[in-house]
């Protein structure tokens, strides 16, 4: 029989791909003896490779599919010999867990398509519907929905998908082997730069221009950083050939561009390579925080940094402040204003603080929010506040604690006590005392799952109701999710269950006296 | 041309060669008329009494394929069962009186072998002008001969009682020709119609039609883009700015056309004339590799806008010949056919009409259409008893003032059928710019002929040089060349009820035999395929027998495609409907299609794919 596999299925982009590179050492750790494949689009192939607890890479050939479904000429024979070749794939037959990292239809489908031991992830079942197993995987759904309340860093949730934590590791995630070095050596001394010199790497391309600072500014830095001893390697796919021409001309060759002459393993050989890496949020920025190369990030547009901040220690991000938060991926931006609200000084002088190996001092910029990442005591990344315009998140840290343990039962009920008897542990109470309501109705009729429309929290503090909101989001969506075959529904419905006592006993354990022992929620345990 | 010889060039089995070559003569009878008669497996193949009557018949079964070639092309008939062959010559002389102007060939098939050595060694059909050849085959699926004979007839003759006899063979043979030039799966056909027009409802009756025939048939109706068209005229006087502002909308038609013919995934783009596909839209097309057909329903003189577009169209019909044909050829058009036009049973039709409709509508003579000058001078000059003018585009000062019924206006279809019902004699002129009555050099047939005839209505038309070839002029039409023959006609016909009905009676079953949409839509999809226009099913990669090819080995996937016939094309949401009409968890099989089918709408989203 073929070895036995667990598959992981990710079509969405380079940069999640590299921020599930916890998960994937998870899955790895868990089953060290079977082979663990990455299904992949032609286009992130490349940087699937690199991940080190990935053994093999399996290519969905997406791009010769859409040729076959060219309409109106269609080819449905080749379409199915195409897909039966890779559904035929050896690497495919005998698979123990199979976890889809997309949330799209086309993987659910593809996953509903696999015989596997154990599913995660979004699937599909019944005609047209998906299911989704995996309370992880749900929060992650519900976070795509509505991500505004969401305090976990992406990384964290990919991981805790596969029952995760992501302990940092002692070796880089990512792989290079010496001729890659020695290729990145090469390119370096092509430009001028020697073996031993420090250099700052520009990551100016985005997905979408309005997440992309603009390149006059990344030119100033450069000019900045060349006077205080700093080359600096401007890095990027051909289609980012012109950005990089443009920074470079513009530093008056402060700069030099590599953009188009390095594919994804000379890429990672320059990052791992670099002083520090400067760029937006994309797939390149969470490759040098996965290799432990210093970053700082610049969130513009619908990056933000609570979600996607590089994941380790020691990383900056700096983050234009709007009173309507980051824009929305779904609502394209009109004037892309924030491009323009980081200034080139603050970032030479954070570039300059990091450099230096020294903490960056805070930020005075109304404009402007700065972060610093750090791992807390339960593992999960945080982003501290930096900055003088903005004040401590004691709600992200909240948050965290109380999904932790409503879904993991990690950590205790209401672990940050300091907040008891707050006017915001009274509204957690309160809003304990109403899923408690709630549970008392589904314990008499559990149908009432399927079919209740969580109210809208009453009025509550903004952590409160950032707390209640991301709840009901998760409900809905476990509710639009839940399985039709009568076995798979009871589990799902006492799972629901114990997830809400949970939350319930988290809340209402905020008004428990100090030093006492916590309230437990009988409901339905 | 008539050898034995003949016989044996055409039986290829070395078997049935022998066979026909050591048939022992089948023993002769005489009929009481004293010419030779034959019994087969006791059953008589020819009169005993009088099979010379046989030279003299008719044959009301001729079965054209709607129309014949030019008359540049040889006309192939073939007879089925021949017997000893006395309908040979009785076919000969009726196709020679029935077009003069074509060469024949006739291919006679005889099942039986020894029934063919008997009528060559006879011969009883001697002399004849026409070409004559017999195939006998050995195995009619796998003669080539006999294939080649089948798939070139445009008429086919069934000689009975011989056919009857052996009529599994000789449907067998018959099918064969249907698969060879008929798509055999359904197709997807786009027909857009024109903005206005005359020729807008013949785009419903084409769509009316190619549904009946199987299709799946999207009509594309644009007639609500009529008053934009016209805007411009009131826009702007400059003929500039007018002709700018129309090419635009008429791109714009053009693009939605195609837009749509995309989004259905179109195999034909089937377009009557008037329709707004001007060459850019056609080129499209032609990249998106759907395929286009004109049917020009207009006087080519008239209408001359053809030279811009014809040879961008894979294909050309036309309801004229002869110079038309050639200067289409010579605008590089590769497949231009003679398409002549046609009824609608389900819309021409007889009616029983109330009181009240009989009063309105009804007249002792009428004319429905549009005042062309020709019709003004013509019924000016002729004074017609009880005489009702229907129709738009009169003049107010011309003969209209006098029998007009109508205010002017456009008379509806609806109209136009309780018009003929309600009318003892129909006055059918066909419409011309340049003559003051009948056109002498008129040709092509109008759909109103077929119209009257198809509702059981009687008309008197005038002399077209087509028309003899699509009706019996003295059995189903009766015409007349000038102001004399046609009062002449009106006066005998409206003393003689009995005749009128009689040849009404027999027009509308040639029109219900010959002369309908769907025997035209059938004989051009027919010639499309033919070609190499569409492509033939078996060729269709999205032909379910295809898709079992692809799947050979997957038992699961087979099943779930043994849901379709064999012959079924399908796409992707057809499959996705299948599926979703389904219960229960998918099949892996099913999953895959599903994950296609969203991969597919993801790639048009992003404009990956069309």
């Amino acid at each position: 029989m073929r070895r036995r596999t667990n598959v992981v299925v990710n079509f969405t982009r380079a940069g999640d791909l590299i921020q599930s590179r916890y998960m994937l050492r998870a899955i790895k750790e868990r089953y060290p003896d079977e082979e663990l494949v990455l299904v992949t689009l032609p286009a992130f192939a490349p940087t699937a490779q690199c991940i080190r607890a990935v053994d093999s890479v399996l290519i969905a050939d997406a791009d010769a599919w859409l040729s076959a479904l060219h309409a109106p000429r269609a080819d449905l024979s080749q379409a199915i010999k195409l897909i039966r070749e890779f559904a035929n794939e050896q690497r495919l037959s005998n698979i123990r867990t199979l976890h889809n990292m997309s949330h799209t239809p086309q993987s659910a489908y593809l996953c509903g398509a696999l015989a596997a031991q154990s599913r995660y992830g979004l699937v599909t079942t019944d005609r047209g519907r998906f299911s989704c197993r995996g309370r992880w995987y749900h929060y992650l759904l519900s976070v795509i929905r509505e991500r505004k309340h969401n305090a976990f860093n992406l990384v964290d949730v990919f991981t805790r998908c596969a029952d995760g934590y992501a302990a940092l590791a002692s070796e880089s995630e990512l792989k290079i082997d010496d001729a890659t070095h020695r290729q990145a050596e090469t390119l370096l001394t092509r430009h001028g730069l020697s073996a031993h010199e420090r250099f700052v790497v520009f990551i100016p391309g985005a997905s979408a221009s309005n997440r992309q600072w603009p390149t006059e500014h990344f030119a100033d830095v450069a000019s900045q950083l060349k006077a205080c001893g700093y080359r600096t390697i401007i890095t990027g796919g051909q289609g980012e050939a012109s950005l990089g021409e443009s920074i470079a001309r513009q530093s008056r060759e402060a700069a030099a561009s590599l953009c188009g002459s390095t594919d994804i393993n000379v890429l990672v050989a320059l990052l791992k390579r670099a002083n520090l890496v400067i760029g937006n949020d994309t797939g390149p920025l969470h490759m040098a925080a996965a290799l432990g190369t210093p970053t700082l990030g610049l969130y513009i547009g619908p990056a933000a940094a609570k979600d996607t901040a590089p994941y380790g220690e020691g990383h900056v991000i700096l983050q234009p402040i709007r009173a309507s938060g980051p824009c929305d991926y779904r609502t394209p931006c009109v004037t892309c204003d924030c491009r323009y609200q980081i200034p080139p000084a603050l970032v030479i002088k954070c570039a300059r603080a990091l450099l230096a190996g020294q903490q960056c001092a805070p930020c005075v910029d109304k404009a402007v929010a700065m972060f610093e990442t750090q791992i807390n005591t339960s593992g999960d990344l945080e982003i501290r506040n930096v900055s003088q315009a903005m004040a401590g998140d004691d709600a992200a840290t909240h948050y965290r604690s109380f999904w932790n343990y409503a879904l993991d039962a990690v950590g205790d009920a209401f672990a940050p006590r300091s907040a008891a008897r707050t006017q915001t542990s009274v509204y957690y109470a309160q809003l304990g005392r109403r899923l408690v309501e709630v549970l008392e109705q589904v314990k008499r009729n559990p149908l009432l799952l399927s079919s209740y429309h969580f109210d809208n929290p009453p009025a509550l503090d903004a952590a409160t109701a950032s707390l209640a909101c991301s709840f009901v989001n998760f409900l809905k969506v476990r509710m639009e999710l839940i399985p039709h075959r009568s076995e798979a529904y009871l589990n799902y419905i006492d799972e629901t269950i114990e997830i809400m006592v949970r939350a319930a006993e988290w809340l209402l354990e905020c008004e428990a006296p100090a030093n006492q022992s916590s309230r437990r929620v009988s409901v339905m345990r | 041309m008539l050898d034995a010889q003949i016989i044996l060039q055409y039986v290829t089995d070395v078997g049935s060669r022998r066979a026909v070559e050591a048939a022992a003569d089948l023993p002769t009878a005489y009929a009481r008329d004293g010419l030779p008669t034959l019994t087969w497996k006791g059953a008589r193949l020819h009169s005993a009494v009088n099979p010379r009557s046989e030279f003299v018949r008719t044959f009301p079964e001729l079965e054209a394929c709607s129309v014949l070639p030019p008359t540049s092309e040889t006309v192939h008939v073939l007879l089925l069962a021949p017997g000893l062959g006395y309908a040979i010559k009785a076919l000969d002389r009726e196709l020679r009186l029935n077009f003069p102007a074509h060469q024949f060939v006739i291919t006679c098939v005889e099942a039986d072998a020894e029934i063919a050595r008997k009528a060559l060694q006879l011969r009883l059909w001697e002399p004849v002008q026409t070409p004559v050849r017999f195939v006998v085959p050995s195995d009619g699926e796998q003669c080539p001969e006999l294939t080649v004979a089948v798939s070139r007839a445009a008429i086919v003759v069934r000689s009975t009682p011989g056919y009857r006899l052996q009529s599994p063979f000789y449907e067998a043979t018959l099918r064969t020709r249907c698969t060879r030039t008929q798509p055999s799966a359904p197709l997807r056909i786009l027909v857009p119609t024109p903005v206005y027009g005359g020729s807008v409802p013949i785009a419903g009756y084409c769509a009316s039609a190619l549904r009946e025939l199987g299709h799946e048939v999207e009509l594309f109706d644009l007639t609500a883009y009529a008053e934009m068209l016209n805007a411009p005229q009131k826009i702007t006087a400059d003929s500039k700015h007018r002709t700018a502002l129309q090419t635009l909308l008429s791109t714009y038609l053009g693009e939605l056309i195609v837009a749509r013919a995309a989004e259905i995934q179109a195999d034909l783009v089937w377009a009557v004339a008037q329709t707004p596909l001007m060459p850019m839209a056609l080129l499209e097309l032609r990249e998106l590799k759907i395929a286009t057909a004109l049917w020009f329903v207009e006087d080519y003189q008239t209408l001359t806008y053809w030279r811009q577009v014809a040879s961008e169209y894979d294909a050309v019909f036309t309801i004229q010949r002869g110079p038309f044909l050639e200067e289409l050829k010579q605008c590089g058009v590769t497949h231009a056919h003679y398409l002549p036009l046609a009824a609608d049973p389900r819309v021409h039709k007889p009616l029983t009409l109330t009181q009240q409709d009989q009063q309105r509508y009804g007249s002792a003579t009428s004319f429905v259409g549009a005042g062309y000058p020709n019709r003004q001078h013509l019924f000016e000059r002729v004074a017609l008893p009880d005489f009702a003018l229907w129709g738009n585009d009169w003049p107010a000062q011309s003969v209209y003032s006098r029998y007009g019924r109508s205010d002017g206006k456009r008379v509806s279809t609806e109209e136009c059928v309780r018009i003929y019902n309600a009318t003892t004699i129909n006055v059918n002129l066909h419409s011309s710019n340049r003559h003051d009555g009948v056109n002498p050099h008129g040709d092509f047939v109008n759909p109103r002929t077929f119209e009257i005839a198809a509702c059981g209505a009687f008309q008197v038309v005038d002399h077209r040089s087509e028309l003899a070839e699509l009706f019996d002029l003295e059995q189903e039409m009766v015409t007349f060349s000038d102001d004399g023959e046609l009062t002449a006609a009106i006066e005998h016909y409206l003393n003689n009820p009995e005749r009128r009905a009689q040849v009404a009676a027999r027009a509308r079953a040639r029109v219900l035999k010959d002369h309908t949409y769907v025997t035209r839509m059938k004989s051009a999809l027919a010639q499309l395929t033919e070609v190499g226009v569409l492509v033939p099913a078996r060729d269709n990669p999205n032909r379910i027998a295809r898709l079992k090819e692809a799947a050979a080995g997957d038992e699961e996937l087979l099943q779930f495609l043994s849901q379709f016939a064999d012959n079924d094309t399908v796409t992707l949401d057809d499959i996705a409907t299948k599926i979703l009409e389904g219960s229960g968890d998918l099949s892996p099989p099913e999953a895959l299609f599903m994950m296609m089918r969203e991969f597919r709408d993801w790639g048009r989203v992003r404009g990956v794919i069309q």
